[in-house]
């Protein structure tokens, strides 16, 4: 019988892994969120939708992914949530046809990454959503965040987002990068290992330039506010907090700093991590071919550390072959050649990411201007003024914190206020060991309904 | 702003709080709601502050609704015509 392989995500790592696992003859099963295999940069199109014209290159990739996907003998769950894995490495899961359980002899998680967001006045109100967000609606659903856009933060997406929200018709009012030109120019050099993404970035650009889009380098938003049926944005120059304020009216925002590890699965299995704060903070500690410190457990792709869709998918199909050969499956003659190709292939992507690490990354300075009444707990409603009362009453680590608070005991699991917390915390007690720095997932790490757990009487999902 | 450039779509009706909002099938039932311009999907709840669609890939839960009687994410449920879709009590 060969080793049953569970590989939680259906992004770009979890595709390499999955096709490259199952064409070695492994029990693959693939458990992924969404309705269709691709991840985020490769969502698909809904099926109800007819595709017109030329499609995104992102789009066309994505449906090559698919079609080695689908072509691959391996079991799909779509639409399926993992909301646990215990140690006996049993992925418990929910979908349509509710809970399933699935034991694994190997387990490769594939989760991905979720957005970083530096909190600000206004950041929770209806319209404003995240820049990985905007890319979702603009992919999937082929539409803007809004008519009239105010994009923001930091990384190469604030001008893909941009630049398809003015080719689809809407304004940007602005657009708003924590980055100055010298820290663009300081990484055009990397950026330039991949000539054809590159490329891309210069068309953005160009389309923003046609249409008159202005753009606020060394900029951060400081407030939104909802008035007359619209947001108003107030935009600050980055380290100077008076004066200079400038506004923009408009009916979205969409708004990202960043991406960091999805690393609930990773942690709840007491995998061991380690501190990069390039690679989006703590990320699990694992070996090129995305070993972890468990043996039978991988991390691949983004989930390991940030470096991008391409990277991911090499990823993959490496951490793939590491498998098989750590079964002791005896190498087949092409493999080494799939091996090599995807390591160059790599390589390259990894150079390009590591500008795009760069322009994404945050440092404690960024969250220093935070006003007490800003949200950091979007699901519980905790303010900064609450989490620094909590750490000024004696909270010594994250979890106290949220035991006092609330802070990241909401259905979100503190995926988007942890970051945050962990930046509030190291202000005042000092750098943290990474556990103590971060909060301690608990099942389920993704809500799920009581019903689909136990059944509905009917047998269904029992 | 819908792109209608890339993409032909097939035209669907829904009921939002008993309101009839056209749209699309198979689009996000966030996307649906947002054309329409509404945004505001949930209540917050200690501020009791409207909440809205904000990581677009189930994980903020900011996104709740009911949609035929059962919870779902908005941002994870593509539009079927006739769907009724009710905020979720705060």
């Amino acid at each position: 019988m060969s080793a049953r392989v569970v590989i939680v995500g259906s992004g770009p790592s979890g595709i390499g892994a999955a096709i490259t696992a199952a064409d070695l003859g492994l029990d693959v099963t693939v458990i992924d969120a969404f309705d269709a295999p691709g991840g985020q940069v490769f969502r698909s199109l809904p099926a109800a939708f007819r595709p017109t014209r030329r499609q995104p290159g992102d789009y066309v990739l994505g449906e090559s992914l698919r079609h080695r996907f689908s072509a691959a003998p391996l079991r799909y769950l779509p639409r399926t949530r993992v909301w646990h894995v215990g140690h006996d490495l049993v992925v418990e899961a929910a979908g349509p046809r509710g809970a399933s359980r699935h034991p694994a002899d190997v387990l490769i998680l594939a989760t991905g990454a979720i957005e970083r967001v530096v909190p600000f006045e206004g950041w929770t109100l209806p319209g404003v959503v995240g820049l990985a967000a905007a890319t979702i609606l603009l992919k999937s659903d082929r539409m803007t965040p809004g008519e009239t856009v105010v994009v923001a933060g930091r990384g190469p997406l604030l001008a893909a987002v941009a630049a398809d929200c003015v080719k689809i018709g809407a304004r940007v009012a602005a657009v708003v990068d924590a980055n100055g030109p010298s820290d663009w120019l300081a990484v055009a050099p990397r950026l330039l290992a991949r000539p054809d993404q590159f490329g891309r970035g210069l068309g953005w650009i160009a389309a923003l330039r046609r249409a008159g889009v202005p753009v606020l380098f060394r900029h951060r938003l400081q407030r939104v506010e909802s008035r007359d049926h619209q947001l108003v944005v107030e935009v600050t120059p980055v380290g100077r907090e008076l004066g200079d304020t400038r506004r923009f009216a408009c009916d979205a925002v969409a708004v990202g700093d960043g991406l960091v590890p999805d690393v609930a699965l990773s942690r709840l299995l007491g995998l061991v991590h380690r501190g990069d704060r390039l690679r989006g903070g703590l990320v699990p500690d694992v070996d090129a071919a995305g070993r972890a410190s468990r043996r039978k457990v991988y991390v691949t792709g983004d989930a390991a550390g940030i470096a991008g869709a391409a990277a991911a998918f090499e990823r993959g199909r490496i951490t793939g072959l590491a498998v098989a050969q750590d079964l002791g499956l005896a190498p087949l003659g092409g493999q080494r050649a799939t091996l090599a190709a995807a390591r160059t292939r790599l390589t390259a992507a990894d150079i390009f990411a590591g500008a795009s690490r760069r322009l994404m990354a945050v440092s404690e300075a960024d969250y220093r201007h935070l006003a007490p009444s800003t949200l950091v707990c979007r699901c519980e409603d905790v303010s900064v003024a609450e989490i620094n009362a909590a750490i000024e009453d004696g909270a010594g680590d994250l979890d106290q914190v949220k035991a006092w608070t609330r802070c990241g005991m909401g259905p979100c699991q503190g995926r988007f206020c942890g970051a945050t917390v962990a930046a509030l915390a190291a202000r005042q007690l000092g750098p943290m060991p990474s556990e103590s720095g971060s909060f301690t997932p608990r099942p389920p790490v993704r809500p799920v309904a009581i019903a689909d757990l136990i059944g509905r009487g009917d047998g269904a999902a029992a | 702003m819908r792109d209608e450039k890339t993409v032909m779509r097939t035209a669907a009706v829904i009921d939002f709080e008993g309101e009839r909002i056209a749209c699309f099938i198979g689009e996000s039932l966030v996307a649906a709601l947002a054309a329409a311009g509404i945004r505001a999907l949930k209540i917050s709840p200690k501020r009791a502050e409207p909440r809205g669609a904000f990581c677009m890939m189930g994980i903020c839960q900011d996104c709740l609704v009911e949609v035929n009687g059962v919870r779902r994410n908005a941002c994870l449920e593509p539009i079927a015509d006739g769907m009724v879709v009710r905020r979720v009590a705060p």
